[in-house]
């Protein structure tokens, strides 16, 4: 017995020690950004919420927030439309090379992001479009496309097709069985798809870096420029909102749809 | 190889009371099945004998030594689980040689274990084949021989025959019998089938509730049950309330109600209510009225329902109570056969009746 | 039919700017444009890769850094997949909580917060200050081992999920019998739980070192220009140098050698250690 009880107090220190390490540089940041002095000192010899104020003059921090906003929204959108086609392709019918089609529409999310940052800005400069919004959009769109497939796909083969059958023979047409029985069921793939595709688009560095000139930026950009340029706790503060408004966004739709449970398995 | 001896094993979790004081003895060597309905505690039973659950109170011994403060580990017992539990990335041979490994026997000894073992169990050309090539009877035997093998003082199988079907149940009881007495492991077998426990062991324990309620014999027990649970339990059964009118010498005569009558060659107080138990084949069904009027219950045949070897009737008694009768279909001249709707006499052999005093 | 939006699309922005930038892989670069514009294949900008000794180190870093990265990870991970088996449902719904949210959380975020953590005036300086292990505050930022602790904070979902995944399945029975045979707890872990868990480490694993692998932003923030990694010396040659040939061959070599260490790492796994992945 108390063999098996030290074996499980060692792995539980262990593993307990493990989120503290995941958890500490957030926990430390969002104490750090009421740091009353200008330098990062760890206990604040002071308090105060000037960083918070701060946040506005980071250059062009509204522009650019705004711009991630539109640009992840509309990609998430975009893609997991797209992707719900595709999901259902894969999971539904059969069609020639389909574990190598199936690898390949899943494979941006293994290639390294800065190939894709590369291969796209030649491109786009080839075809005349480089550096605007429109191809920034089709760059963050090929970037997280990837992730509703897998969620759709995964909320797909948890589901039992049962119930359309149930539905055909209750006078549903296929549309109407779409509309009213699949698509719910759906919801769970659809809605942690989206925000997967949201939340890499918002956050993503190498592609936009990449894509961007001149009056186009991103919020990442303008961070990261104001981190390499300025060593006030600024950044703190920002990054204090930032996991605030993610967490809220996130437990919101744990609460309501159940997703996390999706990211677990293959 | 060791005898077990259970005493006053108490387990509770929260206010749920799962074992309430639990006594068993079983000697080196033989084999016991450990019966009783879902809920009753076996299972609990036998994961305090293998250690993986600590009991709240009581002892349990093997060979008269206590084991409750050993670690599972370190308690020589055998388990073969339900689903088998084989290693699935182990072959048969690796499997077997697990725990002769963790008591450091040598290569060659080990060698010499397994190939008796898997002789024993019948499986002799299967040591390198992965647990998915086998079917679901040799994962069985695999999984017996790795619990053998390591010749534990007490061998626990959890529901042995349960995944199987039909054919292979049969094949593996005698199997199981066998390598029993050929090992003469002290074996208990935990079920909740009858036909299980009947068939494969010479002694049996009836759990209900928490308790032992019966050990003994199969024969025996399933005769003289000792008490109401026991007997519905074990057997279909058809229970009566009786007062006993009348005691004269050996002899005892009891009332069911009005027109129905036992004559006993047994003493019981005079004015008691006992419950009378008559098991459904202790009946004799037949449509013409016997001679006397004792030991006979009237009533109206309600269902018939043809069962391959027997019938089984139901008839409504003149209480209205549901009697179930267990009829052979033998080679009768008469074509007798009761009808539906129509009227049966039940006659009943007095000496076979179980009697329970305030059951 | 269904396949079709989300094909084309990819197809059209992500095969062809990949094929486009193979293609431009193989052009050579020389003073004389002439020269360029007829020249449709050559192989100079590879050998470029592998003259360059910039080119060499920071491939060869990066892959030192990725596969110790790893290896930590691992070893940090798998203790909190285990502890995600045991823990009740209502812990292990918070702690898969924090785990999600330190995936979406912003990466530059995570990494500030590593700025902060070894700062100068941190707490990890001040600790050991105050312990005595250090006479002074050391610069523990801008380096390989910054870069490294940023890369094991940035993995650990990606190795924890899988691990937990493959946990989750493994029968409760496969825990007792090892013990019934006379394994201890640690013995049961090593004998059995981890060979069956691993799929899921194998899984982990890969997925992990593909991410060091062409980690870009982590060594950015957390590194110094002398630990640059491969994809920031892609990205230099392409936004710095305008080399954009020298960036794609870069590019290119770094996705080959990720493709074949993966390889050859499955088939270790499969034909010698005999395990399923």
């Amino acid at each position: 017995m108390s063999e098996e009880r030290g074996f499980r107090l060692v792995i539980g220190i262990l593993g307990w020690g493990s989120i503290v390490f995941l958890v500490f540089p957030v926990a430390l940041t969002v104490l750090v950004s009421f740091n009353g002095s200008y330098f990062i000192e760890v206990p604040p010899s002071s308090y105060s919420l000037d960083w918070y104020r701060n946040i506005a003059n980071i250059n062009k921090i509204g522009e650019a927030t705004l711009t991630s906003l539109m640009i992840a929204a509309l990609a998430a959108s975009l893609v997991t439309v797209m992707a719900l086609g595709t999901a259902l392709a894969i999971v539904r019918h059969e069609f020639p090379a389909k574990a190598a089609l199936t690898s390949f529409l899943l494979s941006p999310i293994a290639v390294p992001i800065v190939a894709i940052g590369i291969a796209l800005i030649q491109f786009f400069i080839r075809l005349d479009i480089a550096f605007t919004w429109y191809s920034l959009l089709i760059g963050h769109m090929v970037l997280v496309a990837a992730y509703p497939v897998r969620t759709i796909v995964a909320s797909l083969t948890l589901y039992n097709s049962n119930i359309e059958e149930a539905a055909a023979s209750l006078g549903a047409s296929r549309w109407i069985t779409f509309w009213t029985v699949t698509l719910p069921q759906l919801k769970p793939g659809l809605i942690s798809g989206f925000l997967f595709a949201f939340l890499i688009s918002f956050d993503n560095y190498p592609i936009s870096i990449f894509l961007v000139r001149g009056g186009l930026t991103t919020m990442p950009i303008e961070v990261f420029n104001y981190i390499s340029q300025n060593f006030d706790p600024t950044p703190a503060a920002f990054s204090t909102v930032y996991i605030l408004v993610i967490s809220a966004l996130i437990m919101f739709v744990e609460q309501r749809y159940r997703v996390i449970s999706l990211s677990i398995g293959r | 190889m060791a005898s077990l001896e259970i005493e006053s094993l108490c387990f509770s979790v929260g206010s749920h009371d799962i074992l309430r004081s639990v006594d068993l003895q079983l000697e080196d060597g033989r084999c016991l099945a450990l019966l009783g309905p879902s809920g009753c505690g076996k299972t609990t039973t036998l994961r305090c004998i293998a250690g993986f659950i600590r009991p709240t109170s009581g002892r349990i011994a093997f060979n008269g030594q206590s084991v409750i403060e050993r670690p599972v580990h370190r308690r020589n017992v055998g388990l073969v689980f339900q689903d088998y539990a084989l290693f699935p990335h182990m072959n048969v041979m690796e499997n077997i040689s697990y725990g002769l490994r963790r008591r450091g026997v040598d290569a060659r000894e080990r060698r010499r274990r397994i190939d008796d073992v898997l002789s024993l169990v019948q499986l002799e050309s299967f040591a390198e084949r992965l647990p998915r090539q086998l079917s679901g009877g040799q994962q069985q035997r695999v999984a017996l021989a790795r619990a053998i093998v390591i010749q534990p003082d007490v061998l626990l199988l959890d529901e042995p025959l349960g995944a199987l079907d039909r054919k292979l149940r049969d094949q593996m009881q005698v199997e199981l019998k066998r390598i029993q007495r050929e090992t003469g492991t002290t074996t208990i077998i935990v079920t909740h089938d009858q036909e299980e426990a009947l068939s494969l062991s010479d002694r049996l324990a009836v759990m209900l509730d928490g308790r032992i309620e019966a050990v003994g014999e199969p024969g025996a027990l399933y005769r003289q049950p000792g008490s109401r649970a026991v007997m519905e339990f074990l057997g279909a059964s058809n229970i009566f309330a009786a007062t006993v009118t009348e005691v004269r010498g050996e002899e005892s005569r009891l009332r069911i109600c009005d027109g129905i009558e036992f004559r006993l060659s047994r003493a019981l107080e005079v004015g008691s209510r006992v419950q009378v138990g008559i098991r459904p084949e202790q009946f004799t069904a037949s449509t013409a009225a016997p001679a006397g009027s004792d030991n006979v219950i009237p009533g109206t045949v309600t269902e018939a329902i043809f069962k391959g070897s027997h019938a089984e009737l139901h008839v409504r008694g003149p209480d209205g109570t549901d009697i179930v009768v267990q009829q052979r279909i033998g080679n009768t001249g008469e074509n007798d056969a009761p009808v539906i709707g129509g009227p049966v006499f039940l006659s009943v052999d007095p000496d076979a009746i179980v009697i329970f005093e305030r059951g | 039919m269904l396949l079709a939006p989300l094909l084309v699309f990819l197809t059209v922005f992500y095969v062809i700017p990949f094929w486009e930038m193979l293609l431009e892989s193989f052009r050579p670069w020389s003073n004389d444009p002439e020269h360029v514009r007829e020249t449709s294949f050559s192989l100079y900008q590879y050998t470029k890769v592998f003259d360059s000794s910039r080119i060499l180190h920071a491939l060869w870093r990066t892959f030192e850094i990725s596969l110790i990265s790893v290896v930590i990870t691992f070893l940090i991970s798998y203790p909190v997949a285990l502890l995600m088996l045991w823990l009740g449902p209502r812990l292990r719904s918070a702690l898969l909580m924090i785990i999600f949210i330190s995936l979406a959380a912003s990466l530059i975020v995570r990494n500030y917060g590593w700025l902060v953590v070894l700062a100068d005036q941190g707490p990890v300086n001040r600790i050991m200050v105050a312990v005595g292990l250090f006479d002074r505050p050391h610069r523990l930022v801008y380096n390989q081992w910054a870069i490294i602790v940023g890369l094991v904070h940035y993995c650990m979902p990606f190795m924890i999920l899988p691990i937990y995944g493959a946990l989750v399945r493994i029968p409760q029975a496969q825990w007792e019998a090892p013990r019934t045979l006379g394994a201890s707890s640690w013995t049961t872990l090593a004998t059995v739980i981890l060979p069956l868990s691993a799929p899921g480490i194998f899984g982990g694993t890969t997925l992990c070192f593909a991410i060091c692998a062409s980690a870009f932003v982590t060594p950015l923030m957390l590194g110094s220009p002398s630990t640059a990694m491969i994809s920031q010396v892609a990205a230099e040659q392409l936004l710095m140098q305008l080399n954009f040939p020298l960036g794609s061959a870069i590019i290119f070599v770094l996705t080959a050698f990720v493709f074949l260490l993966i390889l050859a790492y499955a088939l270790v796994v499969r034909k010698v250690l005999r395990i399923d992945v």
